[in-house]
């Protein structure tokens, strides 16, 4: 259960969607299923059961942290590591995230370059909590 | 403070290791988009300074601000990232301070000067990037994943006459064409651009079928899925099969209907999310309620918890659920009880009401719901359960409910439930101390539309009346169809002024909008009467005056808004 496959990518941005996909597919491996709303993840997450999920914080509609919220009351996601995608990086608002159950926060905008390696360090850290 | 300067305006930075190929494919076509990130938050913008809900259109041109941050540094173009972030931040900051939520001077030319600085930068990179993306036209991963935009609209027809004033009559309805008259043009902005919808003529220059070729073209180099209308002066069968065969979602004859044609678009776009269930929880023990809230909450519903039975008729004045959950033993009122007391009211004669109760024997849960109540979950609930029962009975009601509270044809609230929700909107405003705009509404000279070119015709009328009320207002309007060609209009947490000037604007379009019946052509007009809570401070009165105001609409000569306030 160590090797991280399937991750779902929750982002309203169409082009963010395309180059987040191609980099974590074509460089880093991943199995990557795109969702365009926090609404839509919801529907998707339990049938393709994510190993990791990546949620953009700042969406129309449901938003990150509601979607978070939703995401862990669903049957067999309570323990999937989230990771949040944001562009405000305080430290404190890290710290915040955290407290609230996340795995990780990956600052926006990201280098798509090291993306799959920034996922992937955040999947070694979880597995060895 | 950035100063403008327009070395500043960037490419994308190379970085030590070599971009692969497909890195800078997709910064292409991120940078031909541009364009429409740049029209969208233009028209955004446009908003926000001629908008009389201020606070909304903030708050969607801030989005698309920061999204627009945070794709722009991603794909490589660090000043452009920067340029949207000082634009995304100075609008946190007008959002942040204060309820008002509007822009004083200062802080427009603040944030007017950072968006012409986010312009700048953006129009040098799209017309480098859309000449690459219209030069490369090749497949691109990003194309498949590409969400429209909900009201673009394509329309191709080499007759430019009948392009434009199509245009024209579809932009009434709210959608943002673009016309292209020769079919390059149209190909070449196909590989950028992602409308809704593509209205497309058949015959061209190029050849007697060349608008079907294009398409099927289109389609099969990239496994497409924008819907396509045909629209042709020719109705014969070769035609039709060409345009089936490349895809047409719809085929029209020349003259169009426009009605019709407006329906299926909004049928195309109309992807708008659902509005979640309201589930009205009532349960004395504030644990249990509030734990079932949290489940269903989870579950994307709206819910409102009492924990006091008897306050239960204050929650349906404004909250209006669509399904009850309700304890079956609470103090000095059982559920049955209540539940009888609930569904003695019209307005929720047939809403739902399950019970939840650690009662398990079968029997005695049936006998229960033979009293009233329709059905019976026995606690602990498992979660799923719990939704999925919700989730089914609420959806009947839903459908249900339309079919009750709508008039068939326009799909706007009946008479009766116009009044009702006039009485219970009138209510919360006073209580919250929010304005409140009642406005009425009445088709001029309908009557002679109905006599000259019968009643399919006067119905097209009253159908696109509806939807442009639909597309121009908010959501959290109220539009009802009062009578025969009369609308009523109830306008919450709005100001008589700004009311006015959006109705007036709608007066101006719909007049615009050219009908056409065989093979002529008319235009109709309405009036309108308004009046603020603010001026007849109740329900009653403010529909009697409103009507007055209609009355004085229709003697000024008609095709007019007209105001009245208390004397």
């Amino acid at each position: 259960m160590n090797t991280l496959q399937r991750i779902l990518y929750v982002e309203d941005d169409p082009d963010i969607q395309a180059i987040a996909q191609w980099v974590l597919e074509d460089m880093g491996g991943f199995n990557v299923r795109i969702c365009s709303s926090g609404e839509e993840a919801l529907t998707v997450a339990p049938v393709f059961v994510p190993h990791l999920i990546l949620l953009d914080v700042m969406m129309p509609g449901m938003d990150g942290l509601a979607t978070f919220r939703a995401l862990r009351t669903l049957p067999g996601l309570q323990g999937v590591p989230v990771v949040f995608m944001t562009a405000r990086v305080q430290s404190h608002e890290v710290d915040d995230y955290r407290q609230q159950g996340a795995t990780g926060v990956i600052s926006k905008p990201f280098d798509p370059m090291t993306l799959a390696d920034q996922v992937r360090m955040l999947w070694k850290e979880h597995c060895h909590v | 403070m950035f100063e403008a300067d327009k070395s500043e305006v960037d490419k994308p930075e190379a970085g030590q290791q070599p971009i692969p190929a497909q890195l800078q494919r997709l910064r292409n076509t991120f940078a031909g988009r541009l364009c429409d990130r740049l029209s969208e938050l233009e028209h955004a913008w446009d908003k926000v300074r001629g908008s009389h809900w201020q606070q909304e259109a903030l708050a969607h041109f801030r989005l698309l601000a920061h999204s627009l941050a945070g794709a722009a540094a991603t794909f490589g173009f660090q000043s452009l990232g920067e340029i949207a972030r000082t634009l995304d931040l100075s609008l946190q900051a007008v959002l942040d301070n204060g309820a008002e939520h509007t822009l004083d001077e200062a802080a427009r030319q603040r944030v007017g000067s950072h968006f012409s600085r986010l312009r700048q930068a953006a129009q040098s990179i799209a017309t480098a990037g859309c000449a690459d993306a219209a030069a490369e036209r090749a497949l691109d991963t990003a194309s498949d994943l590409v969400t429209r935009f909900h009201n673009r609209v394509f329309i191709v027809d080499d007759d430019e006459q009948v392009a434009h004033e199509l245009a024209r009559q579809i932009g009434f309805f709210g959608y943002d064409v673009t016309v292209f008259i020769d079919l390059n043009g149209f190909q070449a902005a196909m590989a950028s651009a992602h409308p809704a919808a593509i209205i497309m003529d058949i015959r061209f220059p190029d050849g007697p079928f060349a608008g079907c070729e294009v398409m099927e073209a289109i389609r099969s180099q990239r496994g497409f899925d924008v819907p396509v209308i045909f629209i042709s002066e020719h109705s014969g069968l070769e035609a039709r099969v060409k345009a089936v065969r490349a895809g047409g979602e719809a085929y029209f004859n020349k003259p169009l209907d426009l009605p019709r044609l407006v329906y299926l678009l909004d049928t195309f776009t109309s992807r708008r999310r659902q509005q979640p269930y309201h589930v009205l929880i009532v349960d004395d023990d504030p644990l249990v309620a509030e734990h079932h809230a949290t489940i269903l909450e989870g579950a994307g519903f709206t819910t409102l918890v009492v924990n006091d039975p008897t306050a239960v008729t204050l929650a349906l004045e404004d909250f209006y659920p669509e399904i009850i959950l309700m304890d079956l033993y609470m103090p000095g009122i059982s559920g049955p009880e209540l539940a009888k007391v609930i569904h003695q009211q019209e307005m929720y004669v047939s809403v739902p009401i399950i019970f939840l109760s650690m009662e398990d024997d079968r029997d005695r849960q049936l006998a229960t719901i033979r009293v009233a109540g329709d059905d019976f979950l026995t606690k602990p609930i498992q979660p799923e359960h719990l939704v999925s029962v919700v989730s089914s009975r609420a959806q009947r009601y839903r459908t249900l409910r339309y079919y009750m509270e709508r008039d068939g044809l326009t799909g706007a609230l009946n008479h009766t439930r116009v009044l009702d929700r006039l009485a219970s909107e009138v209510a919360r405003a006073q209580r919250d101390g929010t304005s409140l705009v009642f406005a009425m509404l009445d088709l001029d000279h309908f009557k002679q539309v109905n006599d000259s070119w019968g009643h399919h015709a006067g119905d097209n009328v009253l159908q696109s009346l509806a939807r442009m009320l639909k597309q121009r207002l908010r959501k959290s309007d109220v539009i009802g169809r009062y009578g025969g060609e009369e609308f009523a209009l109830i306008l919450p947490n709005t100001e008589v002024e700004a009311a006015f000037a959006v109705l007036d604007d709608i007066r101006r379009s719909f007049a615009e909008v050219r009908f056409r019946h065989d093979e002529s052509c008319f235009q109709v007009t309405f009036s309108c009467g308004l009046v603020a809570l603010d001026d007849f401070p109740d329900a009653g009165r403010l529909a009697m005056s409103a009507d007055e105001a209609l009355y004085e609409a229709k003697q000024a000569g008609r095709n007019r808004v007209v105001r009245i306030r208390s004397r």
